[in-house]
């Protein structure tokens, strides 16, 4: 201690000297295995919103070997908490909102197929990446930085940095790299255990010593307010918290305002730069879901709504019933999956930083 | 001894029982809790040179301590220069810098660490001390004001990206300053003292609209000085502060109180110089929202000369 403290004040004696000038020095590294990071420190992002959120690298945990229990066994959600859902043939999982705030990020797998589910609570989007050759056999973190307030996540194999929102990596040896999008879906726990009674929730007992019916944003989700610098931030179309379905193909992009659609279920029977796609929602059930509505063999469906048979959500002209995972479960098509486009549930303000001048469905 | 040189050490005791009060919230050193306390006579100098090593890994959920499986290691090293100087009798200026190393490792990842040192902020006050302890008073009192001044850089980066205000060595920002101090000496020769001191901190934003939550210090404390050149003071500190502000809207997770226990023993090397060495530890936090990690603990060394 003694010779840091004579070093400290050596540092200030010699800048004092030299008329006063500050100056400051910053380091970074490994120090586990004594190898450095990539020393090309470029983003592809626009490095003015990119902001460091203060908890560090790691500083807010994710969870690398989650537990899960059976939808008897929950009894810390609320009928109206949010819960991700992500099924493979008969598996489903559910990671409650409540928990995702904490944790952000869980490397898991379903059916033997790895992926990463991500959640940014302070864009409130979720995003399930699959783990393959894009990746790398990896798992993720949380880097501790944002792009426009959204989660950047990173991967433990290469160092390199995945804004969420994007897909894709924009700094480190992976930059330019997409990551591959999993369908998942959000809604109510009310309506998630009647959808699959049978699903798995992730465990509130995590290993971390946090309060999950504490929402640690305080006021955040509801106000008006944001904690970090955002993109076109006086875009007032909508509250800047407004849950939107965010969808984009190619270059164009378009949000469905999720509190507008019917309180039961809606079909919306949409194109975006020329691509057929369907949107289905449910205001009291806070979901909303798009697949693409050319089936494999070429033919562009007609979509209409199902009611009250979740998770059995519409069917389509030729009598296939499709679920909230866009699986037809019944039909013809018994067994098809309808394509996803790149979409998301995220807060409006976060979708419009990321895609200016964003259209809304009207 | 004669009194005049027990009177003497007495006050460069009494100003080495600080302790910086940064947490994971702040960034720089609200340096007005290193404040030396000493009246200075006219044209005297006062020299005093305090290091910090401050641990910040307890985390904190309102006033509970919750176990923190993340393994995180949050440390700050800070040398402050201190100058005073007697202007007159009453009067006297005090003039303070700053040089701060900030280092942030989470364990959990073993692969990640940060740091960022540099000058820090500075500060000038002016103190009035209209009654002083002496042959003829066992009161003192004094006040001051004062601005502080961010002097060193607040932009430190990592990996392209700035890192976040905590890790900053300045806040970048400036501050306005109140402070004030009571001393009571039950004997003539000053050798047991009764103290209380407090500052405000009324915080500017930086260039990136960032705020540190103003900020309200009260410390109550007794100092016991032995005749052969060792002193003891023993302290509570109640701290408190407001919520950090970005862009005018509140950070969550920032501001709270804090109650410290401060002991710190003194020596005196001769009749001009002394030591101090000095230990904050945590009574009683209450944090504001859902998390906080806050002070674990601090020990503090200081070296003072008067010319």
């Amino acid at each position: 201690m003694m010779i840091k403290v004579i070093a400290t004040i050596l540092s200030i004696v010699f800048l004092v000297s030299c008329g006063g000038s500050s100056g400051n020095n910053t380091t970074t590294g490994n120090t586990g295995n004594g190898t450095s990071t990539s020393t090309d420190n470029s983003w592809s992002i626009d490095s003015n919103f990119i902001q460091d959120g203060g908890p560090g690298k790691d500083g807010i945990p994710s969870l690398d070997q989650p537990n899960f229990q059976s939808i008897g066994d929950t009894t810390f959600m609320f009928a109206s908490d949010l819960i991700i859902g992500i099924k493979s043939g008969d598996k489903i999982k559910g990671y409650p909102h409540k928990i995702l705030d904490w944790h952000e990020v869980v490397n898991d797998s379903l059916d033997n197929e790895r992926f990463v589910l991500s959640y940014c609570p302070l864009t409130g989007s979720a995003v399930a990446w699959d783990i393959n050759n894009d990746t790398g056999d990896t798992e993720f973190g949380v880097s501790g930085l944002l792009y426009n307030s959204n989660l950047i996540l990173y991967d433990r194999n290469t160092d390199s940095n995945w804004p969420q929102m994007l897909m894709q990596s924009a700094n480190g040896s992976k930059k330019g790299t997409f990551a591959t999008q999993k369908v998942i879906f959000e809604t109510t726990w009310e309506k998630f255990q009647l959808m699959y009674p049978q699903a798995q929730v992730l465990d509130d007992n995590t290993g971390f010593s946090r309060n999950y019916d504490d929402y640690p944003y305080g006021n955040y989700r509801t106000g008006d307010k944001l904690l970090f610098n955002v993109e076109n931030d006086d875009d007032s179309r909508l509250h800047k918290k407004e849950r939107v379905l965010g969808v984009k193909v190619g270059s164009s992009t378009k949000a469905y305002n999720i509190s507008e659609f019917s309180s039961d279920i809606e079909i919306i029977n949409d194109s975006i730069r020329n691509t057929a796609v369907v949107i289905a929602g449910s205001r009291d059930d806070k979901y909303a879901v798009a697949f693409e509505r050319t089936a494999a063999d070429g033919t562009v469906l007609e979509f209409s709504a199902v009611y009250n048979q979740l998770p059995i959500i519409m069917s389509d002209n030729e009598e296939n019933q499709w679920d909230i995972n866009g699986m037809a479960v019944s039909g013809p098509r018994a067994g098809e999956q309808l394509v996803t486009p790149f979409s998301y549930i995220v807060y409006w303000f976060a979708w419009a930083s990321f895609y200016t001048d964003a259209p809304i469905y009207q | 001894m004669n009194i005049i040189k027990i009177i003497t050490f007495t006050g460069l005791a009494s100003f080495s029982v600080n302790g910086f009060s940064a947490t994971c919230s702040c960034a720089g050193v609200p340096l007005l809790n290193s404040m030396n306390s000493a009246s200075v006579d006219k044209n005297q100098w006062l020299l005093n040179v305090t290091y910090e090593h401050h641990e910040m890994n307890k985390l904190y959920s309102g006033s509970d301590e919750v176990n923190d499986e993340t393994n995180r290691i949050r440390e700050t090293d800070s040398a402050i220069i201190q100058v005073n100087y007697g202007i007159n009798k009453v009067w006297s200026v005090s003039a303070m810098l700053s040089y701060i190393d900030h280092y942030r490792e989470i364990g959990r990842s073993s692969n990640s660490f940060s740091s960022a040192s540099g000058i820090g902020d500075g500060l000038i006050l002016l103190k009035y001390t209209p009654q002083q302890i002496d042959l003829f008073s066992k009161w003192e009192y004094a006040f001051g004001v004062g601005v502080k001044i961010p002097l060193g850089e607040d932009n430190a980066m990592q990996n392209g990206v700035t890192l976040s205000e905590d890790m900053q060595p300045s806040s970048g920002s400036y501050s306005a300053l109140a402070w004030g101090y009571l001393g009571y000496a039950f004997d003539q020769s000053a050798q047991t003292q009764m103290f209380m001191s407090s500052n405000y901190s009324f915080n500017q934003d930086n260039d990136r609209n960032y705020t540190n939550g103003n900020e309200f210090n009260i410390d109550i404390g007794g100092s016991y000085t032995m005749v052969k050149n060792w002193g003891f003071v023993a302290q509570l500190r109640y701290r408190t502060t407001q919520a950090d502000e970005r862009n005018n809207n509140s950070i969550p997770n920032t501001g709270g109180e804090w109650v410290d226990f401060i002991p710190s023993v003194q020596y005196r090397i001769n009749d001009k110089s002394g030591v101090n060495l000095g230990f904050r530890l945590p009574l009683y936090r209450n944090l504001d929202g859902a998390l906080q990690f806050t002070t674990s603990s601090a020990a503090t060394l200081s070296y003072s000369y008067a010319l």
